[in-house]
């Protein structure tokens, strides 16, 4: 793939640039969020809401109320920036703890009109309606964002991880498809696996 | 023994067959160990992903109405000063020392004794503080004369705790100028010695923003609480 020295050490010098361009970019966005600047919901919500959205998708099931809740999830983040700190937690892990939160508040009013309408209901005991056959919220978000960093991990990683986890694939078969050397799939397999892992503590929080 | 190479470890991780040292080594090292336990818990989540984990954006509507909502938040309708502005206050106050702007010659104190009982105290100028957000109680703030000094006066006792702080401004008549008075204490109030030569009359507006600990001297654009001053 790299024929000459000069190409991967080019190669290298870029990834190392973008990658310090998008944490710039990150801590920029945190610190104009945290000040107060209005512009910095719509750049959040060009990042994180295909992440709010899908996560209250699949938990919820109901586009028209995902919908809804990725709406609330953003006036929320604005109305409560003041309780943000940048010291306690990334930003995505924020902004997730709160749509966390809205579907919590989605089940429970849904919950109190199910109980009204069948009038009376034994809630001592008795497994809410909605986690019946439902994963877990926790499970839910992981793999959300697992997917979205498996998409934006770029080729040839991308695929190489496809092919490992879906395809069942060892980094000897995946090297020998993908016509690639074996020791470049093992980095590839290591770094973007601690990337995953990187990325699913920068979005977990303790709710 | 060293410890097995990170390579290895994800190797593992994703069920590949490891050698029999490797796999004793890993039982016998709590570092490897943990470390291999995270990175297969990563897999064992990754390989769960079905097609409908795939990230898709919300409807296009959502942000338009997002939109309309912030833009009824209180906080919108008064327009605290933004864009951030550089702050020019040493620009300014050498403006105003040159011209000779003094408060003491515009001839404009009022005084008023209930509000100036230390003898040697007289009110210059006095100021309701509107919320403009998240805050119940209007503050209030005054400037005193003082043996000579003018000093800002202000008391806000509504302001919620914050990890941030609030710091005290005054700014000019259409927020494009700025001076940066101190910083307040959120259960006290605190008063405000202001520098020699100042003219009230450019910078009537008291101001109480929430700010960030970012390091940018700037004004947040975050007003909390904001009068001006009747001088």
């Amino acid at each position: 793939m790299h024929t000459s020295a000069n190409d991967v050490s080019t190669g290298r010098a870029r990834a190392t640039q973008v990658l310090s361009v998008k944490e710039t970019a990150d801590l920029e966005l945190t610190e104009r969020f945290a000040g107060g600047d209005e512009s910095a919901v719509r750049d959040m919500y060009e990042r994180w809401s295909s992440l709010v959205y899908t996560i209250a998708l699949r938990s919820i099931r109901n586009p028209d109320d995902a919908a809804d809740v990725t709406q609330s999830v953003f006036i929320s983040a604005w109305k409560g920036r003041a309780g943000f700190d940048p010291n306690a937690g990334a930003l995505p892990a924020w902004l997730l703890g709160i749509c966390r939160r809205k579907i919590a508040d989605f089940y429970s009013a849904k919950a109190r009109v199910e109980i009204a309408s069948t009038q009376a209901i034994e809630s001592d005991g008795s497994e809410p309606i909605h986690q019946v056959d439902t994963l877990s919220i926790d499970t839910i978000v992981d793999r959300v964002v697992l997917a979205d960093e498996l998409g934006r991990l770029g080729d040839p990683q991308q695929k190489i991880m496809e092919l490992a986890f879906f395809n069942d694939l060892t980094h000897i078969q995946i090297a020998s498809v993908l016509d690639l050397p074996l020791g470049t799939v093992k980095s590839h397999i290591r770094r973007s696996l601690d990337r995953l892992k990187t990325r699913l503590e920068a979005t977990s929080v303790t709710p | 023994m060293s410890h097995l190479d990170p390579d290895t470890i994800a190797l593992i991780a994703l069920g590949e067959s490891a050698l029999p040292d490797d796999i004793e080594h890993v039982r016998g090292c709590l570092l490897c160990q943990g470390e291999l336990d995270e990175l297969t818990a990563v897999a064992a989540s990754a390989r769960a992903i079905s097609p409908q984990d795939r990230p898709v954006a919300p409807p296009a509507q959502i942000w338009d109405r997002i939109e309309a909502e912030m833009g009824t938040t209180p906080r919108a309708i008064p327009a605290p000063v933004q864009p951030r502005v550089r702050r020019k206050s040493r620009a300014m106050f050498a403006l105003a020392a040159s011209v000779g702007v003094l408060i003491g010659g515009l001839g404009t104190y009022t005084m008023i004794s209930a509000d100036s009982v230390d003898s040697g105290s007289t009110l210059v100028a006095q100021a309701a503080l509107e919320p403009l957000r998240d805050v119940k109680e209007p503050g209030a703030a005054s400037v005193q004369q003082i043996d000579g000094r003018e000093v800002l006066n202000v008391q806000a006792s509504g302001l919620p705790a914050t990890n941030g702080f609030y710091e005290v401004w005054l700014l000019a008549p259409d927020s494009s100028n700025m001076i940066s008075v101190g910083m307040l204490d959120a259960t006290q109030g605190g008063q405000f010695p202001l520098p020699a030569g100042i003219d009230l009359t450019a910078f009537p507006i008291v101001d109480i923003s929430l700010e960030q600990f970012d390091g940018d001297v700037t004004h947040s654009a975050d007003s909390i609480l904001r009068g001006t001053l009747a001088i």
